[in-house]
């Protein structure tokens, strides 16, 4: 899941990149709301926490924005201004959800988990597929309740594909929602991963679609 | 007198009675002085009626010898007294009901006399013709309660009248007082909390100095309640962000098994303690500063501020791997300041320089004449401040937008703060050259410098 940071105080900024990739995001962070601006016409982000004092402008201006505009990223709010009004405010901006500072790193992340999965119309936080469920929160994929071991960018490569059964993802997608800007690619490419699971789960869970890229079957 | 109101009644009724009273008494005087002169006027016209239509002496003395009897003169027997003497002195006739004492003494003319208990005004006349002296006189007491009665016919409807200007008066102060009363009804009503203006559409011209002076008092209430609002929410701001930052770090240092990470995440903690700890140093110079306690000022040696600053700051510089160097201009200045606010103005001032110096950059402090000033210049070789940002940078909890670095924008308005209250102005301008200068100007009256540099 492909998450965009957008905090100016750089030691926060910092902690939460770091956090959120130990949970299993893939993370940018940015620390200006132009920087966001421009981050989010090129990314499609699964979701953005925004901070609402920033150097060049407010957060909520920014979420406005792109509310107007038919923008529909899921967006959780991060403030110190954590008032009932504040709240009200932000959650009428067209926040999704709220946070205020300070905050616990594995809340962030789970309300990032929630309002991404709610903006993709599923409501159970497990994923199922067949025999296999893949749970979210706890990052465990099990089939028939055996756990199935698998990497961090495994995983995530399998949430993207569960979450929406049937959907053709293109290299270039998978790669997007699987590696922040910072991130090296390298070697470990989505064909790796894809090789892998398969692998781990046997040939015909993860389709290839010749020249477009790779789905698991609608059910 | 507690009653605008009463006082205002009291006042305007006492004038009334004062004005009143004075009226009546001219009238009392001027209607008695105008009755005698009609009364008399009517003595002599009845006593030369009486003489002219007598007969002589003779005559009188034929028909009713030595005996003084009734003579017809109806129309004056209740008031008037008329009476008839011969010239040697012979009563020869009388009208009802008038005394058989002479009235008079002989003389012709007005006189007084007490007759039987009564005062008379009485006039005489003499007729030298018929040998006869006719008096005609008024009984005073008659005279008096005619005097009596018009004043009390003039003073029943005066009372009357002050009665009911009583009332109106006192109901006309208190339609008066309408907009006063307004004005400290909305004052009562209001919620303490609420500095909006009274919302008095049209003040009365007296009234609208007062309520100007109150709208302005509750707008700038109004606007220090929001600066402190404003203040206090930045603060708060302030704080939470570095102690959000303390608690996402602690989380990840638990939750990775990468010492490397780990260590990484501590050393923000400690980074975010030391941010939050000069906050809160901040806030409490500001709030320090703020309450305005005047520190007394003597003659503080800039050289030897510098060195204790210099001590104080040394562990700092180098762990930023800044050098601070101290200009002799500098050193030899002399200022007569409160030596805590220098060393305030000057540690924040050289912290800010510390914050935007490239590593083994480099801070001067020099000092210069400047018009009627002396300059204490903090310059360094950072990348400045955008110019557009030069006049908003000294407000509370501002920072530059491209500002990364651990300060909380407190630090400006601190100097600020701390030279308006020794006279000092701050001066702040990106170097042509490169870097950027903050300047702390004091008035050269407050300064010596010796010889050689001025």
């Amino acid at each position: 899941m492909r998450i965009l940071i957008v905090e100016d105080d750089e030691i926060l900024f910092d902690a939460i990149r770091t956090g959120l990739v130990l949970e299993g995001f893939a993370v940018d962070a940015v620390d200006t709301i132009a920087d966001a601006r421009e981050a989010a016409q090129t990314v499609e982000y699964d979701a953005v926490v925004l901070d609402i004092a920033l150097p060049d402008g407010t957060g909520l201006e920014l979420l406005r924005e792109w509310r107007k505009s038919g923008h529909s990223v899921p967006v959780l709010l991060l403030t110190a201004r954590n008032s009932t009004s504040d709240r009200i405010e932000g959650l009428d901006s067209g926040a999704d959800d709220y946070l205020g500072k300070p905050f616990d790193l594995h809340e962030l992340a789970a309300r990032l988990r929630a309002i991404a999965r709610r903006s993709k119309g599923n409501l159970s936080p497990a994923l199922s597929w067949g025999d296999y469920t893949l749970d979210s929160a706890s990052r465990e994929l099990t089939q028939n309740g055996e756990v199935v071991a698998l990497s961090r960018r495994e995983f995530a490569l399998l949430e993207a594909l569960f979450e929406q059964p049937g959907r053709i993802f293109s290299r270039p997608q998978l790669e997007e929602r699987l590696y922040g800007w910072q991130d090296d690619i390298g070697s470990n490419t989505v064909e790796v991963h894809v090789h892998r699971l398969r692998a781990k789960l046997g040939r015909d869970v993860i389709q290839t679609v010749r020249g477009q890229g790779y789905k698991v079957a609608r059910q | 007198m507690k009653s605008l109101r009463v006082r205002l009644f009291v006042l305007l009724a006492a004038m009334t009675v004062v004005v009143w009273s004075s009226a009546a008494m001219w009238i009392y005087v001027s209607t008695r002085a105008e009755v005698q002169r009609v009364l008399d006027r009517r003595l002599i016209e009845a006593a030369g009626m009486v003489a002219s239509l007598a007969n002589d002496a003779e005559d009188l003395l034929v028909r009713q010898p030595n005996q003084s009897r009734l003579v017809p003169l109806p129309h004056y027997s209740r008031q008037l007294s008329c009476q008839i003497w011969t010239l040697d002195g012979r009563l020869v006739g009388r009208s009802s009901g008038a005394p058989s004492q002479p009235l008079a003494n002989g003389k012709s003319g007005f006189s007084e006399r007490v007759v039987g208990g009564e005062t008379w005004r009485v006039y005489t006349i003499a007729d030298p013709s018929k040998q006869i002296r006719v008096s005609v006189g008024d009984n005073l007491r008659v005279r008096k309660r005619l005097i009596g009665d018009l004043m009390v016919g003039l003073l029943a409807p005066a009372i009357a009248g002050l009665v009911a200007l009583a009332v109106l008066i006192w109901a006309s102060v208190g339609a008066g007082l309408a907009p006063l009363r307004e004005v400290a009804l909305r004052l009562a009503c209001r919620d303490p909390e609420d500095f909006s203006a009274l919302g008095i559409e049209h003040p009365t011209k007296e009234l609208r100095p007062l309520i100007q002076a109150i709208d302005s008092q509750f707008g700038q209430l109004e606007r220090a309640r929001a600066d402190e609002r404003h203040f206090i929410a930045s603060a708060a701001h302030e704080l939470q962000t570095p102690l959000a930052g303390l608690r996402a770090h602690a989380d990840v240092a638990s939750m990775t098994d990468d010492p490397a990470t780990r260590e990484k995440s501590l050393h923000s903690i400690r980074k975010s303690v030391d941010r939050t700890a000069r906050l809160v140093g901040q806030l409490l110079d500001l709030s320090r500063e703020a309450n305005g306690e005047r520190l007394p000022a003597h003659w503080v040696s800039m050289g030897a501020t510098m060195d204790s600053l210099a001590d104080e700051l040394a562990s700092e510089l180098r762990r930023a791997d800044v050098r601070l160097t101290v200009a002799a201009t500098a050193a030899d200045v002399d200022l007569h300041i409160a030596p805590a606010s220098l060393l305030l103005a000057l540690r924040n001032l050289i912290k800010n320089a510390v914050d935007h110096s490239p590593p083994g950059g480099a801070i001067e402090i020099s000092a210069e004449q400047r018009d009627q000033c002396v300059a204490l210049c903090v310059r360094d070789r950072g990348p400045g401040i955008p110019q557009e940002e030069l006049g908003a940078i000294r407000g509370r909890f501002v920072r530059g937008a491209r500002e990364r670095g651990p300060g909380s924008g407190l630090g400006l308005s601190i100097v600020e703060l701390v030279l308006s209250q020794v006279g000092g102005t701050l001066s702040l301008r990106n170097l042509p050259d490169g870097g950027f200068e903050a300047a702390i100007l004091i008035h050269r009256d407050k300064v010596t410098w010796s010889a050689r540099h001025s």
